[in-house]
């Protein structure tokens, strides 16, 4: 340093202070932002008193056949919104075939259910009430019962100002917006991906990085959600369950469940879709050396080594993913708030060529001529589907493997979705002409 | 996945006519870009001021350009790639991205790939160079634009028998410049070795698309610069603990860069390529 002349080092110090540059792990922290709104759906948007009597509905004993149960009797805040055995139960005490999945962060989801059977959260609430081996109940039951009650009916009313009437439809809705509410408040991990660098200690910030790096967990668990929302085969001994394969026809996603979140995981043992794994050292147990293999295995899934020093970083980490309770209503409110602008979409492509790769259609927009055969070939390592859910169109591919190709006809103009039921976030929009 | 431009060879070419070199090459018709330190105006001068740089993202490792009444990095140029705080780590920085560039356009050449290496050396000269060429100043260090200059014509033309002592020119020039520094302290070698990793992180993630690696250029680039890294590990003080927990996730870092020619599907995904290089950040002392 003494060669250096008296300009070039106060030039230089001011900037020294002034910003210390972003590092690699900057640029890993930003992976982990939340975004700026719940997204609460159109046909649903947010009111508080919504949002309430969902809450109410929820904690109600009324939505069980025998009245003894709600949906809280499961979905346990404490216990991270599970319930802390293994498998759910029902009404008459028997064991169900899944553990009990948590709330945390649903509004992101895409579709819910281990298996992913439900396409939104207002078609989910309506299944464990009405299931025979859950709690029970007849919508009738439901209905006539709230209707009866003189606080409901107002509740129902502050809720639905345009048509208070209670219905089964009401209900749903009102339960699904109040499980959308469920959004952690910023614990520990939040405040540090925010920039309070003392939240986390050293062995959980160790932990993160090798949660992103050679554990290779934020291949599927990625994102502030700490899911990718896609469906995994991760070679559980499970071999009676075929998953996510029964509900789209694809023996090729046997065995593959939807990838949990991690928030709040360290309350919410024992793990995995059938609660296999009594805690987060077996689980990483699973990862070293437990893992089934079949054909079905997600190619997503890699041997992992890691140290025993590794091992309690990567679970000081984990535990570092605590939340002491959801967002007040306050602050729903304004996560809640009007929609962002629309980010500038991208302008179709005039193709009849279409790709499957690294998880995304490319591209993702398309232009295409109604009529007109159009292909999607996969060339990704893993497989896809390619189907379509339109009125004017209802297409399922089944499996379409690495190096295959499927061929797709568009019968009519319009604008069509089409998606990956393995992978739901990988979506393709198609405007044929 | 960001969308870069490059415009390096046209750019290049007129570098090198710009310094007396146009023999050399194809002279094109515009001004030059970078020039020797003596006429280098300001340490982001001409790169960042030509009508260019707005579509180049390059990866120089810079200051904070806000505070230096650069342009904040909104038009690409310093918008990418590592920062470093310590005007010494940020000097000693950019003397190893020169360095890893030369060294992954040596593999390359010694691949006969005199085409595609030709980048890597035409680089540390129309970029890099004029972001130390101040500190070259103020250091006092002798000027070896031309001599990043010449090397670069002897691969433009192929000259197998110019390459290797050109190349020890330059290399000889550079373990002088860094002889007339002097020593730097420990501090500054990790922040400069930190800024280096960050880079490199950077241009892996820039050169893939969709999993695929659609700029080989950026691959290369970040080989270069981890293999660089690894001899400025070699050169920084360390316990014993320290030293082989970095160079464990070094070793694991490295596994990203098979080759010179990168592989047909990315060996780890950019977001492992930043964790790798993360462990090593939070390993090393804290500035």
């Amino acid at each position: 340093m003494a060669a250096l002349g008296l300009s070039f080092l106060f030039g230089m110090a001011l900037a020294a202070s002034a910003d210390a540059g972003g590092s690699a792990l900057d640029r890993l922290k930003a992976l982990y932002a939340r975004p700026d709104r719940i997204p609460f759906p159109v046909e649903n948007p947010y009111s508080p008193a919504k949002a309430e009597l969902g809450r109410r509905l929820f904690h109600d004993p009324v939505l069980s056949g025998n009245g003894t149960m709600s949906c809280a009797s499961c979905h346990q805040i404490e216990l991270g919104f599970e319930q802390g055995v293994p498998l759910g139960t029902g009404t008459a005490g028997e064991e169900l075939d899944r553990h009990t999945p948590t709330l945390w962060n649903v509004a992101w989801g895409e579709t819910f259910f281990w298996d992913g059977r439900a396409p939104s959260l207002e078609a989910q609430a309506m299944m464990p009430i009405q299931s025979r081996v859950e709690m029970n109940q007849s919508m009738d039951v439901v209905v006539s019962d709230l209707k009866a009650d003189a606080d409901y009916r107002a509740a129902f009313a502050r809720a639905f100002p345009e048509n208070p009437d209670v219905t089964a439809g009401r209900i749903f809705e009102a339960l699904a917006t109040f499980e959308r509410t469920l959004v952690p408040a910023p614990d520990r991990f939040a405040r540090w991906i925010d920039g309070e660098e003392d939240a986390l200690d050293a062995p959980e910030k160790r932990g993160f990085v090798l949660f992103n790096g050679k554990a290779r967990c934020a291949r599927c668990h990625a994102g502030f959600a700490f899911t990718d929302g896609a469906f995994h085969d991760i070679g559980l001994a499970d071999e009676d369950d075929p998953g996510r394969g029964a509900v789209i026809g694809v023996a090729e996603a046997s065995h593959a469940f939807k990838t949990p979140t991690l928030i709040d995981v360290a309350d919410r043992a024992p793990y995995m879709h059938d609660g296999s794994l009594p805690d987060l050292q077996a689980v990483l147990d699973h990862y070293q050396s437990g893992i089934v293999a079949r054909p079905t295995l997600s190619p997503d899934l890699q041997p992992i080594t890691l140290s025993e020093q590794e091992r309690s970083d990567l679970i000081a980490f984990l535990e570092s993913l605590d939340v002491s309770n959801p967002m007040e209503e306050r602050e729903i409110a304004v996560l809640a708030g009007p929609p962002l602008p629309p980010a500038a979409d991208a302008e179709p492509v005039e193709t009849d060529r279409i790709v499957q790769q690294d998880l995304a259609f490319m591209p993702g927009r398309v232009m295409v001529e109604a009529g007109a055969p159009v292909s999607v070939l996969n060339d990704d390592t893993r497989t896809h589907t390619v189907d379509v859910n339109d009125p004017k169109l209802k297409f399922t591919s089944g499996a379409n493997k690495p190096g295959e190709k499927v061929e797709i006809i568009f019968p009519e103009p319009g604008d069509y979705t089409v998606v990956c039921s393995i992978h739901p976030r990988m979506r393709l929009h198609v405007e044929a002409r | 996945m960001k969308k870069r431009t490059r415009i390096w060879v046209g750019v290049g070419a007129s570098v090198l006519t710009g310094v007396g070199l146009g023999g050399a090459l194809d002279a094109q018709a515009s001004p030059p870009a970078a020039a020797t330190a003596a006429s280098a105006p300001a340490l982001h001068g001409p790169a960042a001021d030509s009508p260019s740089a707005d579509s180049h993202a390059g990866h120089a490792i810079r200051l904070a350009q806000h505070s230096m009444g650069g342009e904040g990095g909104e038009g690409g140029e310093g918008g990418e790639g590592g920062a470093a705080s310590d005007p010494a780590a940020a000097f000693l920085s950019n003397m190893a991205l020169i360095r890893g560039h030369l060294s992954v356009g040596s593999e390359l050449v010694k691949e006969g790939m005199w085409d595609e290496a030709l980048v890597h050396f035409l680089h540390p000269s129309i970029e890099i160079y004029a972001d130390v060429s101040e500190a070259i100043v103020e250091y006092g260090i002798d000027p070896f634009g031309d001599e990043l200059l010449m090397l670069a014509s002897a691969v433009k033309n192929k000259d197998e028998s110019q390459f290797q002592p050109r190349l020890d020119e330059v290399q000889k020039a550079l373990d002088g410049a860094l002889e007339t520094t002097g020593e730097m302290d420990n501090a500054t070698k990790v922040e400069a070795l930190k800024a280096v990793l960050a880079t490199a992180a950077e241009e892996y993630e820039a050169s893939l698309e969709d999993g695929k690696f659609v700029l080989v250029v950026e691959y290369q680039d970040s080989r270069g610069f981890v293999m660089v890294a690894e001899q400025m590990l070699a050169d920084i003080d360390l316990d014993e603990g320290t030293r082989k927990t970095v160079e464990t996730a070094l070793e694991e870092l490295k596994k990203a860069w098979p080759a010179p020619v990168p592989p047909d599907a990315p060996v780890m995904e950019p977001g492992e390529v930043f964790a790798a290089v993360s462990q090593i950040e939070l390993a090393l002392p804290a500035e």
